[in-house]
């Protein structure tokens, strides 16, 4: 189904383009990826035995991807570069987030340091947190008579 | 062509760079299976889609969502000087690049136009 309606956008700025406020506000108004203040973009999941952490690092060095846990806090830092430009070239939009970043999300328990593993694909990097075990809920058998 | 892509779709945020010969469309597309990327261009249009491959964990509870998996779309018009024929278009770790060629005809036309005084 092609959408009856499609919004055809100027590859140049200029003569003509849209105004800047006027972009800005259809971008607000229309849902762009990447929209978010925060960067990079997150979902964080979880269950009773783990967490999964997933977020948007489209064109990244899976190497520059730092992850660190402390106790039940995560952190993601590094840095994503922007395209480099030569003097000579005009850059007529930039709305691909850039630069140094460091998120860090406090989950429901504490982490097991050494179990959490991560993969790096098609631009979305999924960090699989285990539960610390010292956290679990232990049952406690209840002796009778 | 579109006919697979979720009507709902998003448009991906872009880094638009001219150069002398060229103009460069940078695409972010997290998540994005490369296999169905669809750089076209016809007539005045260049539309750039592509649909979402990755899965999300099942069975548990989100806690924070900050973004969500959708197909991507987003339509441009081709400015008269770019060379059809040969737009090219690479994609690596979820970034596009879609490489317009401007027509050396196109560049010879841009030459600057000298006044003359009286």
């Amino acid at each position: 189904m092609i959408p009856i309606l499609t919004r055809v956008e100027t590859l140049d700025d200029g003569l003509f383009g849209l105004g800047n406020l006027q972009r800005e506000m259809n971008r607000l108004l229309e849902g762009y990826a990447g929209r978010g203040e925060d960067f990079p973009a997150i979902n964080v999941w979880s269950n009773p035995e783990k967490a999964v952490i997933t977020a948007e690092l489209p064109g990244m060095d899976p190497a520059a991807i730092n992850i660190a846990v402390q106790g039940d806090v995560v952190t993601l830092s590094g840095e994503r570069k922007a395209e480099e430009l030569d003097k000579d070239e005009v850059l007529h939009r930039q709305e691909r987030r850039h630069g140094q970043f460091s998120r860090s999300v406090r989950l429901p328990y504490a982490i097991a340091p050494d179990k959490v593993s991560a993969r790096y694909n098609r631009g979305l990097l999924e960090v699989t947190l285990p539960r610390h075990e010292g956290t679990k809920p232990r049952r406690i058998a209840v002796a009778g008579d | 062509m579109y006919s697979k892509l979720q009507p709902d779709s998003i448009a991906p945020a872009v880094d638009i760079i001219e150069r002398k010969h060229e103009r460069v469309v940078v695409v972010d597309l997290p998540g994005a299976d490369e296999s169905t990327i669809e750089v076209n261009a016809e007539n005045d249009l260049l539309t750039l889609t592509a649909r979402v491959a990755a899965q999300e964990p099942q069975d548990m509870q989100v806690l924070y969502r900050g973004f969500e998996l959708r197909d991507y779309r987003r339509v441009f018009t081709l400015p008269d000087d770019v060379d059809r024929q040969r737009i090219s278009a690479k994609c690596k770790h979820g970034v596009l690049h879609v490489t317009l060629p401007k027509r050396p005809e196109a560049q010879a036309r841009r030459k600057q136009i000298k006044v003359e005084k009286e």
